[in-house]
């Protein structure tokens, strides 16, 4: 899934996000996530944007195991940033963690998300 | 829908839940951390709501936690408090949904009740209390019957 590029999780039936035509504040959206994301980069390891039921939610796992108060800040300070900007997400940061510990959060198979490798 | 003296309540529940319900008597994080992560959460969410409902405002299920904090980005001032509201929204939810060894990993030792509990929470009593009982002037800045620690 590590591909350095932005990719689709993305089961079928489920409906398709037309990711090579956003409009501009989608498109505006994850050029400032992955600006933020490549940033950050010494801190964390990924991130995912996830479509759930009452909005977007960024989810940013650490390279930590413990839970990095500090990187915590900086995300909220993110979203205040976009908020700002008109764009409202949601965000969590997850301590580094197993593939099967990260389903406990959210299900890629429940519905779409997009995934943001750090590097 | 709770007042706002009714939020204050439940806040002063999960509080007293906090500081008294460990071992002995004792703070509840000392004898159980994952639990005292999740009453740590829920007595910032009332505060959160008493916060709320002097405008009117109460956040519902489902979709609570996300209007919540969606609220919190978009306020001039109180986004000052999102950061700590996060912080401990998150550890409430590994306790309640991670894995076995997930919350002790996240949180070791005296986390819960060194950070999230006397930093996380005590910010967001602390700004409460600056908020619904601003010092009037020339009192030196003293003021207001929220507590703002566990003692």
């Amino acid at each position: 899934m590590n591909t350095g590029t932005l990719s689709l999780v993305m089961p079928s039936p489920l409906p398709t996000f037309r990711a090579e035509e956003p409009d501009r504040a989608f498109r505006k959206l994850m050029e400032s996530i992955f600006k933020w994301v490549r940033r950050q980069s010494n801190d964390l390891s990924e991130a995912y944007l996830v479509f759930e039921p009452d909005g977007l939610m960024l989810y940013v796992l650490s390279r930590r195991q413990d839970y990095d108060f500090e990187l915590s800040q900086q995300l909220s300070e993110f979203s205040v940033q976009l908020a700002d900007q008109g764009i409202n997400v949601n965000t969590t940061l997850l301590p580094a963690t197993s593939p099967e510990e990260l389903l406990t959060f959210f299900d890629p198979r429940q519905g779409p998300a997009i995934h943001i490798p750090a590097e | 829908m709770p007042s706002s003296h009714e939020h204050q309540i439940k806040y002063q529940e999960n509080r007293n839940f906090l500081d008294l319900g460990g071992a002995g008597g004792g703070p509840l994080a000392a004898s159980n951390g994952p639990w005292a992560a999740i009453v740590a959460f829920y007595a910032a969410l009332h505060l959160m709501e008493r916060l709320a409902s002097i405008i009117n405002l109460h956040h519902m299920p489902p979709g609570a936690h996300g209007q919540r904090a969606r609220w919190l980005r978009g306020h001039a001032q109180h986004r000052a408090i999102l950061s700590p509201y996060n912080d401990l929204r998150t550890a409430s939810e590994i306790s309640r949904y991670g894995t076995a060894n997930q919350f002790t990993r996240a949180y070791p030792g005296t986390v819960v009740q060194d950070v999230l509990v006397d930093q996380k929470l005590v910010a967001i009593e602390t700004y409460l209390n600056s908020i619904l009982n601003p010092p009037a002037p020339g009192d030196g800045g003293l003021g207001g019957s929220l507590p703002t620690s566990g003692s």
